[in-house]
């Protein structure tokens, strides 16, 4: 185990060394009442613990851990919706004070406007940043090409099935050419096929654009598949567990890593430090 | 064996189709039903009316009759007319009132908690109740109509606003605080147009409300109005021509209805889809 997480030091990747973001020391916590919550108490609920790690310029990293450990709470700090209780979140040396134009969101229930065809949910962040409407509708035409949903410029969410929902949510991450994209479970809510076929594209994507990229999930597959770094959690309150890298970042988008041998002995040391926690 | 299995089905699917055939050939077309139905009510009232004393009772050709000379002499139009106005101001002020009203109360909770009491007694008291004191007040031509209609038509617009607005779901609006936008760009283009198919339901509901309050206002004033024209020729036993005014506001009733429902699946089809698919 010593030697894998050693590995991660061996960095392996074109990622260059320049943080884009850092995390210090970050605790959340919540007020939670008294009939809610899952452990039935009410009062305050630490939900992440001293949570520090940096990700860097063009890096795809992964945060992973059981589902309720604070991941998607770290995301949305990381996006300036909520803010730390202690603790600092910097984007390129500069402390995030709110939400920013250059992080840009994919969500895990997709998050469309019902109410707008494909073409101008993928522009809407254009048109808050004052963007004229055939300027935009033509960045738009782009990134909805990337993602390969030409032809359905016109179709209302309602009408797309789940997977073409989440290209069009991250078409709509891109418009903007960000500097982060936070994406929060992106293919969680998928069948598991679908969700391979965008993983596969996704990384396709990824290659053309090298943004770096805070990735939430909680399948070790997709974490040892997709990523540079992942940051393992323990389950709640969430701490940092480990980081490992996994070799695999090279061959990514060339090949199906999960029949490599290496794989399986990360995927069992994933789990082993996922269990850990489970058992007290 | 494939032949056998291609040729049973066939026999078989044959019997079934023979006896309700019929039957499933109206269901397919409903509109011959309806028709029909229709056709055979007017026919039986014609021939039924005509025995029962005018005082009373009328049947359609008389109704035409009495319809063409009512027409003829201007008295129909004129009553239209009268009635027209006032509904089509009252029920604009209705609803661009009651939308803004609504959206004020919905988004500003200092407005909400002080006008709460007053709009939940308002709404609690039969309106209709009050229309002796707005004729007190507001008189009897079009202001005191407008009124009338104003104070039963509003509160739908402002209630079906006003719950638009406070069950916009979270999760749209964290998409505009993700993606940066302003608190007036939130309002604009995630707020309002999720309270589309609220504020079109509230239409809906206004449109039959200040309906009632057109005729109810006429039937107080009893001058103008095809409202008037139904008490005048109550008073006079004409029952054909007060049928007359009674089938003018039935048709104009559907077409409004028709015509906001129309524009209701026009604005909010996006949400009646959705909810199909889930
Ligand atoms: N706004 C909030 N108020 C109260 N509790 C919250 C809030 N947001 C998240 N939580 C709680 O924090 C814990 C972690 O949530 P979350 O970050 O969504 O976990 P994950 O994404 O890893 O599944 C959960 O128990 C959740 O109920
Ligand atoms: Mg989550």
């Amino acid at each position: 185990m010593r030697n894998l997480a050693d590995n991660a030091v061996a960095e392996q990747t074109g990622a260059s060394t320049r943080a884009m973001i850092t995390v210090e020391g970050v605790h959340k916590g919540f007020n939670v009442r008294a009939t809610g919550g899952d452990d039935g108490g009410g009062g305050y609920m630490t939900v992440l613990q001293d949570v520090s790690f940096d990700v860097k310029e063009g890096e795809l990293v992964s945060l992973l851990g059981a589902s309720g450990c604070g991941k998607t709470t770290l995301l949305r700090m990381a996006a300036g919706l909520i803010k730390p209780d202690q603790g600092s979140i910097s984007i390129k040396g500069t402390r995030l004070q709110g939400p920013r134009k250059d992080l840009c969101m994919v969500f895990q229930n997709f998050s469309l406007l019902p109410w707008r065809p494909v073409l101008s949910n993928v522009a809407f962040p254009l048109e808050l940043d004052g963007m004229g409407k055939a300027e935009r509708e033509d960045v738009a035409r782009h990134y909805i090409e990337i993602v390969g949903l030409q032809g359905f410029e016109r179709h209302f969410p309602h009408e797309l099935s789940g997977g073409m929902q989440q290209r069009v949510g991250i078409a709509r991450a891109l418009t903007r050419k960000p500097l982060v994209l936070l994406m929060d479970e992106p293919f969680g809510a998928l069948d598991a096929q679908t969700r391979e076929t965008l993983q596969e594209d996704f990384i396709k994507i990824w290659a053309q654009l090298k943004t770096t990229v805070v990735f939430v999930t909680h399948s070790i597959d997709e974490a040892l598949m997709l990523s540079d770094r992942i940051i393992v959690f323990s389950s709640r309150p969430g701490r940092i567990k480990r980081t490992i890298a996994p070799p695999f970042a090279a061959l990514r988008g060339q090949e199906d890593v999960r029949v490599k041998p290496e794989f399986g002995s990360y995927a069992q040391e994933i789990r082993d430090l996922l269990r850990v926690e489970r058992t007290p | 064996m494939n032949d056998a299995s291609m040729t049973e089905p066939r026999a078989t699917d044959m019997r079934p189709q023979e006896k309700p055939s019929v039957l499933e050939w109206l269901k397919a077309r409903p509109n011959v039903l309806r028709v029909s139905a229709v056709v055979i009510f007017f026919i039986w009232w014609e021939l039924v009316g005509r025995d029962v004393n005018p005082l009373f009772m009328t049947y359609p050709s008389a109704i035409f009759r009495a319809a063409w000379i009512m027409t003829q002499s201007g008295e129909l139009p004129k009553a239209l007319v009268a009635s027209s106005l006032p509904f089509a101001i009252g029920l604009s002020i209705s609803i661009f009132g009651g939308i803004v009203i609504g959206i004020l109360i919905g988004t500003f909770w200092f407005l909400e908690y002080s006008l709460d009491p007053f709009l939940n007694a308002l709404y609690a008291i039969p309106r209709v109740a009050l229309v002796p004191l707005i004729i007190l007040w507001a008189g009897l031509e079009t202001t005191g109509k407008v009124t009338i209609i104003i104070s039963l038509a509003i509160f739908p617009v402002i209630i079906n606003t006003y719950s638009g607005i406070k069950d916009v779901r979270g999760s749209l609006i964290e998409i505009g605080r993700a993606y940066g936008a302003t608190e007036i760009q939130i309002f604009q283009k995630i707020v309002l147009p999720a309270c589309v198919p609220y504020i079109m339901a509230g239409i809906r509901l206004a449109v039959g409300f200040g309906i009632i309050g057109i005729i109810v206002a006429e039937f107080f004033t009893a001058i103008t109005g095809l409202g008037g024209l139904i008490v005048f020729y109550s008073n006079n036993f004409a029952t054909a021509k007060l049928f007359v005014p009674v089938i003018v506001i039935g048709i104009l009733g559907i077409a409004m209805t028709q015509l906001v429902a129309m524009l209701e699946k026009r604005l909010s089809g996006w949400r009646i889809s959705e909810r199909e698919r889930f």
